[in-house]
């Protein structure tokens, strides 16, 4: 049974709608991608996901249950991290992460806070206060109070924004981690597609309200975008293109190299044609597209 | 209700008023010179009119003295909401398991004892410095405390039910709203100095009834019964109408999403 079940979820404000039914599920232990560009309904969705925002129509079921009738009991088990909002400003991150713990019944609650500071490596900051941090120390103790009493959901809206890289990757690798060993499931939002692409299990775009693309991340690059074969030819350029002609495949001739758009359930025939055809070729390269120009193309075509 | 997420809450209260020199202020601060200022005046004052004003002095005195508890009591709800609309904190806390019931316990809790100790603080400062009893009240004290903090509680409901509605734009509410029942409160002076429209305004304010009875008590060491009623019965009306105002105000909230709410 999915954790998560979205259905018909809609948002509008008068006559604007935010969130147009869109419907999806979160399995057990799976990391989602929710992307889409700004105004797509992302925050929107995640604010209605967590109880603070009333959809307009459609159901919220967390293990079954529908939010609005259970919520209390229902966001004992969610963890969430914006960077939309802040922690209290004057308060110490200790501080911070000690009334977080009341608020979850956390048992053995300072042995828990000693845990996560470690595992954020944020035990330098513990008796700062929340003002003095840079953005991307405060991220990192979003994400410590997110997963201070282990939830089994973690709602995460652009969970990597502002960190350097080695701590945006730590993060992922995190992640990934509470995945696999403590089956966590994961909604996250995020601009960074390579990310998505490194951790999420499948991804969810939204464009202009509505949910456009449902899939895994290899099967988006692969069913949106074709594959790149460039080939460094430069005696053959003619059957290449006479080959490419008689398979209606576009094909883009440059200085040294041919860059022929194939999809990826055709590139054994059309190397096996271009083997027939006696082509030779110096170099060859497949370059598999990326979800961010799946992303780009959708956006912009939309 | 969960007591230990209403704990949470006031927890984190006694930590944002460990590190805030401001919230020490608005609690000590104001009162006390208030306090000291009428105190100094009604002293002035005695020194002409001889000893037969100590009465006097002494209602005035203990009026400030309980009407602290009023003030510290709807500043600090009101405060407790916009602390989090400032900190943009709002989404953290109603997207924790935390009801609505359980958060608007904690902050009756926490403005209570805020409105209690400002009140011993000034007790004290009134008994040293001008030697004003607060215990002049006896048991009645009790009654008044408990109504007073009713009153406290109900215009920090109905200023949070405002501001929640249209934002911190109309925040100063928060340190105007009560004063301007002040006038009609006979905090300072009995309802008879009133002029007659005023005093028909006075009748509808519980705490009318509540300083006429301080000083009832201070001359003749007893009550009026009615009057502990009528107050008491204003402010379960008013309070329950300034409930239902937050409330509804906090759900109309949730229609635009508590991320907007700063």
């Amino acid at each position: 049974m999915a954790v998560l079940a979205v259905k018909s979820l809609t948002k509008r404000f008068g006559a604007f709608t935010a969130v147009d039914g869109i419907s999806f599920e979160l399995e057990p232990g799976q990391i989602l991608g929710l992307l889409g560009p700004n105004g797509a309904g992302k925050t929107t969705t995640i604010q209605m996901l967590l109880g603070v925002m009333a959809p307009t129509a459609g159901d919220i079921l967390y293990f079954g249950k529908p939010l609005a009738k259970h919520r209390s009991e229902i966001l004992e088990h969610i963890g969430f991290s914006s960077s939309y909002t802040n922690l209290p400003w004057d308060l110490t991150i200790e501080e911070c992460l000690l009334y977080t713990s009341y608020l979850y019944r956390i048992p053995d609650r300072r042995r828990r806070v000693a845990e996560v500071v470690e595992l954020f490596d944020i035990g330098d900051l513990s008796r700062q206060q929340v003002k003095q941090l840079s953005e991307g120390e405060k991220t990192r103790v979003n994400l410590a109070k997110a997963f201070l009493h282990q939830p089994k959901i973690l709602l995460l809206d652009e969970p990597t924004a502002s960190l350097d890289p080695d701590i945006a990757a730590y993060v992922r690798r995190f992640l990934v981690m509470q995945r696999e060993q403590h089956g966590a499931s994961i909604l996250l939002t995020s601009h960074n597609m390579t990310e998505v692409e490194e951790v999420c299990d499948r991804v969810i775009i939204l464009n202009r309200a509505r949910v456009v693309i449902n899939d895994t991340p290899k099967q988006v690059t692969r069913s949106f975008r074709k594959h790149r074969v460039k080939l460094v030819a430069a005696h053959s350029a003619d059957t290449v293109a006479e080959v490419c002609r008689r398979r209606e495949l576009t094909l883009r001739r440059e200085a040294t190299s041919i860059t022929i758009d194939v999809a990826h359930d055709r590139i054994a025939e059309l190397l096996h044609d271009l083997a027939a055809a006696a082509v030779t070729y110096t170099d060859i390269a497949i370059d598999e597209p990326s979800l961010e120009e799946v992303f780009v193309d959708l956006v912009n075509n939309a | 209700m969960s007591w230990h997420r209403v704990y949470a809450i006031v927890l984190r209260y006694w930590y944002y008023q460990r590190h805030s020199l401001e919230r020490l202020v608005d609690i000590f601060y104001s009162p006390l010179i208030e306090l000291m200022l009428w105190g100094l005046g009604s002293t002035y004052m005695t020194s002409y009119a001889g000893s037969s004003a100590h009465p006097l002095v002494a209602a005035i005195l203990l009026g400030i003295c309980l009407w602290v508890i009023v003030n510290q009591t709807q500043l600090s709800v009101s405060m407790s909401l916009l602390d989090d609309m400032w900190n943009r904190n709002t989404v953290n806390v109603f997207g924790s398991p935390l009801r609505f019931g359980e958060w608007l316990a904690a902050i009756v809790i926490v403005a209570g004892l805020r409105g209690l100790i400002s009140l011993a603080v000034l007790a004290i400062v009134a008994l040293v410095l001008y030697e004003v009893n607060l215990s002049l009240l006896g048991i009645y004290l009790v009654p008044f405390a408990a109504l007073l903090l009713m009153t406290g509680w109900t215009i920090g409901f109905l200023v949070s039910g405002i501001i929640i509605r249209y934002g911190t734009r109309v925040q100063a509410l928060a340190w105007t709203l009560g004063i301007v029942l002040t006038p009609f409160s006979a905090i300072y002076y009995p309802l008879s100095a009133l002029p007659g429209f005023a005093r028909t305004i006075a009748a509808a304010i519980p705490m009318s009834y509540i300083f006429e009875g301080m000083r009832e008590v201070q001359t003749t060491h007893t009550i009026d019964p009615i009057k502990l009623v009528l107050a008491l019965v204003l402010n379960l009306g008013y309070g329950a109408l300034a409930l239902v105002y937050l409330y509804r105000g906090f759900k109309r909230a949730l229609q635009q999403g508590l991320l907007k709410l700063f």
